[in-house]
Order: structure tokens, then C-alpha cells, then sequence
């Protein structure tokens, strides 16, 4: 009789604990995601820029400052598993749940946005495009974005 | 006694053949890289004297973790060129894709599947719209070195050290490879043999950051593309919306 109540328990566990094994499987990539350093890797061997070479030393100044945005990312990141899986699932479908993510910014801040920050993606759904004053915005429910080029990535000021 | 003789007979031939065979081993090195750089130097005119091409290139690029460890990300490239003033790049990989256009008046970054392009008023060469995209938007155009080689930007003169590693083939096609030294980095580079010594593979060490990341590049060339000058100007779809660049961070 016991057998019996236990053996439908004892899947259900273990069909929730493989769930939430696989779950957090796109948190933890994510979150290692945070933890890139800034250093760059060289990507040629000549002179890009037509500016002095001190450029390469304020670079490297800049970089540190960028590793501390990466670390707040984390926190974050690690509250709502369900946004990434989310994410995953609508990259094809939504315009704007299309992930990008860019080591200079942070990702997947959906909880406690702070105006004035810089995301590198939008919540995977719920998203629409508005123009106010010639300026192109994503609305997410309450939050208003403004999406920019940060280099050749697109992130997002939070607006509102 | 007779053994005394020889064996002070032996030094002084090692103290007199020494200097000669170290002059002999240094000229041969010098000769090295003057032969690698002379590689580069026909490759470099190669290109610049290019009509037109069109790259299919495979990226291979470390990511350091803070951890240190390397992660390895791979890109591909679509790269239709028309120098000196006309350009047209895809790039994708695991963050998404983008579309790079150049047509000689204006630059234009695209992300199709998000529905926002930027622009620039681009200057009048490739060489130019490389340096603005870096100095001034933080926009690495991919493989630039292919239109830097043979033109002012060209760093072959901070090449400390160059040697010949030997043939070797990429995808079949046989090449020579060198190998050279510069203070920041240290690269190999693949060029056809015989007649279109075309670069097939470069691989960059990155000598300043602790893990000594890698940069690699395999190329797949076409040197009598069909280009439409319509792929070089950006049309936005509809529903695509303009955005503004975010101002550079590294020079501010």
C-alpha cells in the first residue's frame, strides 16, 4: 500500500529535480557569461586607428570599470531562472526577444532596473516599438527602453 | 704530449670557427625575414591590386574568462569588397548576427532580426571607415588587416623578429607559412603558393594578456566575384527602425 504512494512520489521528484537541473543550466552558462574579463583579444595585426598609440592605455583603464557592470549582471541574472529559458524559446519568433549580449554590459537585467543603466537584451516578450519625438523605444510593460549600437551590438538605456 | 697539441689545436679551431658559423647562423636569420617580409610585401601589392573579392572566412577567437580560462567562440564571415570605397560584411555567431555596409558615402551597421540599423557619414576609403569605426563607434570591422596590408596603416615595420615555418595546406590549398614577432602580438600567416598568393589563414597571439589568447582566421576566397553594386548600399525594410550609436567608451 505504501509501495504505492511512494512510487508516484518518487518520480515525480525525480522528473522535478531533472526539471530543475535542466532549468538552471542556461542560468549558470549565463552567469559565467558575467564573470568575462574585459581583456581583449587581438583581432589584427596592423593599425586600425588613425589615433595615437596612448589609446591603448586608456583602454585598459576602461576595461576595469567594465568588469564591475559585469558583476552587478550577475546578481540579477541569477533571480529569474524563467527568463532565460524563456529567451531561448523566442529567439526566433520575437524581434525583440532576441538575445545579444555584449561583455561590456549587462545581461538580462529584467528585476530591479535601474533608470539610466544599459541592458543588452529585453524581457523575451511583451515588447512594441514606439516613436516619440523622431526617437525609436521599446515598451516592456511599464519600462521604456531606448536601444542604441554599442559597437555592433544592440543594447538598451532603461528609460523609464 | 701529442695529445696536449691536438686538443689545444681543437679549441683554438672551435674559437676560431665559433664567430664565423654565429655571423653565418645571424645572416641566415636576417635572410629569413627578409624572405618573410618580402612574402608579405608581394602578398600585400596582391591584394591591393584587386579588383574585387569576396571571403568566406571561419573565426576562431578565445574569450578569457576572469578565471582564466580560454573559451573559444567561432564566427563566420561574409565579406564582399570592391575597393577602395565600397563594402559589405555578415557576420554571425553565438550573440547574433550583423550586417556591415559600406558604399563609399556612408557606413551602416544592420541587425535584421532585431529591426535596428545606425549610420555614419563614412569617409571615402575602406582603410578610412575602419579607423572612424574604431576611434569613434567602437566598431571592429572583421579581418581589417586584409585592407591595411600594403597602405600606410601597414605594421610590417614593427616586425622584430620572422621566420619560414614551412608549406603547409588550408582546405587543400597549399601555402607557405611565416611566422613573426611584434611587441603586442606574435602571428602566423598561410599565403598560397604560385600565382594569387592570397592569405588563407592568420592566427594572432595576443602577447599582453596573461593566458595568451588566439585569434584565428581561415579564409575561402573568390577573386572574380559577381558583386551587384546594390549589395553595398544599406535599404532598410519595413518596420526597421534607425537608432543611434551609444558614443565610443574606450577614447572618452
Amino acid at each position: 500500500m505504501t509501495l504505492n504512494i511512494n512510487k508516484p512520489l518518487q518520480i515525480f521528484v525525480l522528473m522535478l529535480s531533472v526539471f530543475l537541473l535542466l532549468a538552471f543550466i542556461p542560468q549558470q552558462a549565463e552567469a559565467r557569461k558575467g564573470d568575462r574579463k574585459a581583456g581583449k583579444t587581438q583581432t589584427s595585426v596592423n593599425k586600425k586607428s588613425n589615433r595615437s598609440s596612448n589609446k591603448n592605455s586608456n583602454k585598459n583603464k576602461n576595461s576595469n570599470k567594465n568588469v564591475n557592470v559585469n558583476k552587478n549582471s550577475n546578481k540579477n541574472v541569477n533571480v529569474d531562472v524563467d527568463v532565460d529559458v524563456d529567451r531561448h524559446g523566442n529567439r526566433h519568433g520575437n524581434r525583440h526577444g532576441r538575445h545579444h549580449n555584449d561583455n561590456n554590459f549587462a545581461t538580462g537585467l529584467f528585476v530591479g532596473l535601474v533608470v539610466g543603466s544599459v541592458v543588452a537584451s529585453l524581457p523575451p516578450s511583451g515588447c512594441t516599438t514606439v516613436i516619440q519625438n523622431g526617437i525609436t523605444y521599446s515598451q516592456c510593460g511599464s519600462h521604456l527602453y531606448q536601444p542604441q549600437y554599442s559597437g555592433s551590438s544592440v543594447t538598451y538605456i532603461v528609460v523609464q | 704530449m701529442s695529445n696536449k697539441i691536438t686538443s689545444s689545436l681543437l679549441l683554438l679551431m672551435g674559437l676560431v670557427i665559433s664567430p664565423v658559423m654565429h655571423a653565418e647562423e645571424k645572416q641566415e636569420l636576417s635572410s629569413e625575414k627578409d624572405l618573410a617580409l618580402k612574402a608579405m610585401n608581394n602578398m600585400s601589392s596582391y591584394l591591393r591590386e584587386l579588383d574585387q573579392f569576396s571571403i568566406r572566412a571561419n573565426i576562431y577567437v578565445d574569450e578569457v574568462l576572469e578565471n582564466g580560462q580560454k573559451i573559444q567562440q567561432t564566427k563566420r564571415l561574409d565579406i564582399s569588397a570592391n575597393p577602395p570605397t565600397k563594402l559589405k560584411i555578415s557576420e554571425s555567431d553565438m550573440s547574433g548576427d550583423r550586417e556591415l555596409y559600406y558604399n563609399g558615402n556612408e557606413f551602416t551597421v544592420y541587425t535584421e532580426s532585431l529591426g535596428f540599423y545606425a549610420s555614419f557619414n563614412a569617409p571615402k576609403t575602406i582603410a578610412g571607415v575602419i579607423a572612424k569605426a574604431s576611434d569613434d563607434y567602437d566598431i571592429e570591422i572583421p579581418l581589417s588587416d586584409l585592407f591595411m596590408w600594403g597602405t600606410d596603416n601597414d605594421s610590417s615595420t614593427e616586425v622584430d623578429e620572422a621566420i619560414l615555418v614551412g608549406v603547409d595546406s588550408v582546405d587543400g590549398v597549399s601555402c607557405n607559412s611565416f611566422a613573426f614577432r611584434q611587441k603586442e602580438v606574435d602571428w602566423q600567416i598561410c599565403i598560397q603558393r604560385g600565382t594569387s598568393p592570397l592569405p588563407l589563414k592568420l592566427v594572432i597571439t595576443s602577447k599582453l594578456e596573461e593566458t595568451q589568447p588566439k585569434y584565428v582566421a581561415v579564409l575561402k576566397w573568390d577573386t572574380a566575384p559577381q558583386l551587384s553594386e546594390k549589395i553595398f548600399s544599406f535599404a532598410p525594410q519595413l518596420g526597421d527602425q534607425k537608432i543611434q550609436f551609444s558614443p565610443s567608451q574606450t577614447n572618452k
